[in-house]
């Protein structure tokens, strides 16, 4: 058999398929994940780092190579593609010559890629086979050879292959590999869906970080577009929509697909031709542009049968959403027979059964899907059962839409949510951003989904070996220079509690690497453990209590690093509690004080956790 | 003192013609004031290709496919209307065939045509192109080395041939290369009576588009690709960098090539130059101007309508995937 474990190290490691040689690799499973935890995810000796990690890929050491290419494509694979390669070398420098890279692609039927991806729940439209993301490649030397079954596929091994060098002298150093890839769910993205509003620069380039994570899905619906829900009757003008236009480039270029919401609660008379023809007008608008998700959204806005017409049509509002939803869906698929219409309806998170959600249940075209935020509205925990008990009481698939608003990477998500759904998205509205904060501008930073997507972008590729402590210390090591990382690892896990504690996630049962390590020695009663442990935290949290500006200038990223630190600096009271609790603890394991020891811990304990 | 009147006169062709809009009312009088056949400057309002999709996305043989764009004027700020939309599609090694794009829903400017289904394995490539009622454009320019009409310009008997614009032209050899040609009437002149000459593709970038209060920050954020035969310099520049190429010292390597040929002048050059995201559309103008060396005015002498241009690819294989 052979395992994924060294698939975040970009290892590969195989043993015969006994039963034996199962415990074998369970054990060296353990070892593994012990070791490269202890390492953290360097990768550098056994390969690049990136997001996400391939799910097999063995890496050898790197060949300098002129800063050149030339690509060969077999007849099979389109123009676009070979474009697409060109464009991108170009952008980073290469130029089309001899004695660099040498690349050929080539296109395989894609049913020889569906014999190594995973099966997906559905494959309905084309986004949902997995198979045309898949792709093989193989670097030696500077022959570089693509096998792809579809365009994304390509893309996707460009994506990588970016990662793959780096300027040397001479040309470029080239990492050699062999990588089997494909993503576990096939739709994985944002859904920028917060009560602010990212300004459209900032979206493009997260745009661009979309498709270099290989995140491939895009939905539109931040609350501070107001005629996105208060104004929804009125009309984008020209230069709004050039704006829709720039995104939706954006997103093709980056193999995106754009989705876009509107929330038409506010006044709605849903059996009035006239203000359908106005909701399908002003959806036409992006319609038009290529935009294939359109997101019908009913949820919090407190609707209700506001006309006699709607009162004497429908039985409750449950029938006439329906009736809304099931006549758009129809006139959207007339103009695009690929589009996807999906309802969130007023009741958007867990299975509740009462009129209302029977009502949809029973009466939605079984073609629309439902957008659904989990068990909770943030939800602590989800798992595939979950996802499996809504799909069977609403009788379709959920379109499930995480409300992870902590930049801390996701916890609480089981790798078996695919069973469920084809679709993982993300509204990484920023839990301190959205808060009302002076200066904040009620409005989280896109430029923060570099850390916040980072955990999206490795979960829904490979669940299976998704690690939230493996990916905290890769972005440490993707964006900020070593003396900044600690203080960002600690940054982060206040950011953890902080949303912990605001939207109760304490079912999740995760605990960070500190809590993890202190509760343990603390569990054991062992003073000397925990005195190395408060040794080791003390200068750290000092250095978060006075240098928290590292995260700013620190960061290899200066966007990045000055987002994160407008949003993220302060926590000094914090930080002073913990380690005036961690001297306390040290003092106490030092003079071998046990009633002191077990008060100070817990002290320590509850303080970390920020519990009340 | 002759040089002197050079710097003075790059200095004001360094503000790019917007230089000529000394006033935001002077300007937005051009804009809104501006007629068939206004060839000024001032009317930089030229339709716009917001989209153009496919449907399906990934057609399989046998499938026919609905080729979408939607296409405007921004009717908010100017007045005028698409006219007419074309697509031009063909399969590898195939010929060029243009049809005329239906409006389906002309008031949202969407217009369609179909281009037949294909066998497995067939490629095939399209372009769409659109013209307002004043005879600006907007074109895809797709890929390969052929020369694309962007827009052409009667022939005006009041100027002297060598100012007299009759058309630009574009072609996009390879990603990272774009040519426009301007073309004359006659080899370009040095002076044109006691005036410089001045040649220039203005290329117009900025997102900003016809909004009148904002135009004159996409007017001084122009490029021009531009040439003044009486210094023999020529080179793609930033408005604002104009007086680089002049610059006895410490020039800066050249960022297009340009070639001269009879009363033909083009410019090479990486169209990420601009904008990074150049298949959004760069916005292009052709035009002569002279700088009077006494009274140290500008006036452009000819300018085409303006085009839109979208160095952009859209193609589609013919395969099965279920």
């Amino acid at each position: 058999m052979e395992t994924k474990t060294g698939a975040l190290l970009g290892r590969k490691t195989r043993t015969k398929g006994s039963a034996r040689g199962f415990l074998k690799t369970l054990a060296c499973a353990a070892i593994c994940v012990a070791a490269s935890f202890v390492a953290g995810r360097a990768g550098a000796a056994e390969g690049p780092l990136f997001l996400p990690a391939p799910q097999k890929a063995t890496w050898t050491a790197p060949t300098v190579v002129k800063k050149a290419f030339r690509i060969s494509a077999d007849a099979s694979v389109p123009d676009s593609t070979v474009r697409e390669y060109k464009t991108n070398l170009f952008k980073w420098g290469f130029k089309d010559a001899d004695g660099g890279m040498a690349i050929s692609l080539k296109r395989l039927p894609a049913s020889e890629c569906a014999k190594v991806t995973t099966p997906p729940y559905r494959k309905t439209i084309f986004l949902e086979y997995p198979e045309l993301q898949a792709y093989f490649l193989k670097s030696d030397a500077g022959a570089v050879s693509v096998t792809a079954c579809g365009e994304d596929g390509f893309f996707y091994a460009l994506m990588t292959l970016r990662n793959m060098w780096k300027d040397a002298e001479g040309g470029v150093s080239l990492y050699g590999a062999d990588i089997t890839d494909y993503p576990v769910f096939p739709i994985r993205g944002v859904f920028e869906g917060g009560y602010g509003k990212w300004e459209l620069e900032g979206r493009l380039k997260i745009f661009e970080w979309m498709g270099q994570n290989k995140l491939n899905s895009y939905a539109y619906g931040p609350k501070g577009d107001s005629k996105m829900r208060r104004r929804w009757r009125e009309p984008y003008d020209d230069l709004e929509l050039f704006g829709f236009k720039r995104m939706i480039d954006a997103a093709k270029q980056n193999h995106i697909q754009f989705g876009y919401t509107i929330g038409p609660s506010l006044g709605f008379e849903y059996s009035s031709e006239a203000d359908f023809k106005v909701l399908l007008t002003k959806i036409r608008q992006i319609q038009a542009l290529g935009a294939k998700n359109i997101i019908l959204a009913f949820d919090d806005s407190m609707g209700m049968l506001y006309y006699k017409s709607d009162m004497k049509k429908f039985k409750s509002l449950a029938y006439a959403e329906v009736y809304v939803a099931n006549k758009l869906n129809k006139a959207l698929k007339a103009f695009d027979p690929e589009t996807v219409l999906v309802l969130v309806p007023e009741i958007y998170a867990g299975v509740y059964p009462m009129e209302y959600t029977d009502t949809i249940a029973k009466t939605l075209d079984r073609d629309i899907t439902i957008g659904w935020t989990g068990n909770e509205i943030c939800t602590p925990t989800l798992n595939g059962a979950d996802v499996v008990k809504a799909n069977d009481f609403y009788g379709r698939m959920m379109s499930f839409g995480d409300n992870w608003g902590g930049m801390y990477p996701m916890v609480g998500r089981a790798p078996d949510i695919n069973k469920g759904t084809t679709q993982f998205l993300m509204n990484p509205f920023n839990l301190q951003g959205e808060l009302p904060i002076p200066g904040a501008e009620g409005a989280s930073l896109p430029e923060l989904m570099h850390i916040q997507g980072a955990s999206l972008a490795e979960f829904t590729w490979n669940p299976n070996a998704y690690d939230p402590d493996k990916t905290v210390d890769a972005i440490a090591e993707l964006y900020f220079e070593p003396q900044a990382r600690d203080v960002f690892k600690l940054v982060m896990m206040k950011d953890f509690y902080d949303f912990n504690a605001l939207v109760s996630l304490k079912t999740a049962g995760y605990a960070t690497p500190l809590e993890k390590e202190f509760s343990a020695a603390s569990a054991a009663k062992d003073p000397k453990a925990l005195a190395k442990i408060a040794d080791r935290a003390l200068p750290l949290l000092e250095k978060a209590l006075t240098q928290q500006e590292l995260m700013n200038s620190g960061s290899r990223n200066a966007e990045v690093g000055a987002a994160l630190f407008k949003v993220v600096n302060g926590g000094k009271t914090y930080f002073e509690k913990l380690a005036a609790d961690l001297k306390k603890v040290r003092d106490a394991a030092n003079a071998n004080d046990a009633a002191a020891l077990e008060a100070s811990s817990a002290t320590f304990l509850k303080d970390l956790k920020e519990e009340k | 003192m002759k040089r002197l009147i050079i710097t003075a006169a790059v200095l004001i062709l360094c503000a790019g013609a917007a230089r000529a809009q000394d006033s935001m009312a002077n300007f937005r009088s051009l804009i809104e004031n501006a007629s068939p056949p206004a060839a000024d400057i001032g009317g930089f309002a030229a339709p716009e290709i917001f989209s153009v999709n496919q449907y399906p996305l990934r057609p399989g043989p046998g499938e026919d496919v609905i080729v979408r764009a939607k296409v405007g004027c921004y009717n908010s700020m100017v007045g005028y209307k698409i006219e007419k939309v074309e697509l031009t599609y063909w399969k590898t090694g195939g010929e060029k065939k243009t049809v005329e794009m239906k409006a389906e829903d002309a008031q949202a400017g969407i217009y369609s045509a179909t281009i037949l289904s294909g066998a497995e394995g067939d490629e095939f490539f399209y372009a769409v192109s659109a013209v307002d009622n004043w005879g600006a454009a907007a074109r895809e320019v797709y890929p390969g080395s052929d020369w694309q009409l962007l827009m052409d310009d009667d022939e005006d008997k009041t100027l002297s041939p060598a100012m007299d614009v009759r058309k630009v032209e574009a072609s996009f050899p390879s990603e990272n290369n774009v040519r426009l040609c301007m073309e004359l009437g006659a080899k370009p002149e040095k002076m044109s009576g006691k005036d410089l000459v001045a040649y220039a593709i203005g290329i117009f970038g900025r997102d900003v588009r016809y909004k009148p209060e904002l135009t004159e920050s996409e007017l001084t954020s122009a490029w021009l690709g531009a040439y003044l035969p009486a210094f023999s310099v020529s080179d793609l520049v930033p408005a604002a960098e104009m007086m680089s190429m002049l610059a006895p010292a410490g020039k800066k390597e050249k960022r297009a090539d340009f070639m001269k040929k009879e009363n033909r002048l083009c410019f090479s050059f990486a169209p990420s130059l601009i904008r990074s995201d150049y298949v959004s559309g760069l916005k292009v103008v052709g035009l002569t101007i002279a700088v009077n060396t006494g009274s140290m005015s500008i006036k452009p002498q000819d300018a085409t309508h303006p085009v839109m241009f979208y160095p952009i690819s859209h193609s589609y294989k013919v395969y099965k995937v279920k």
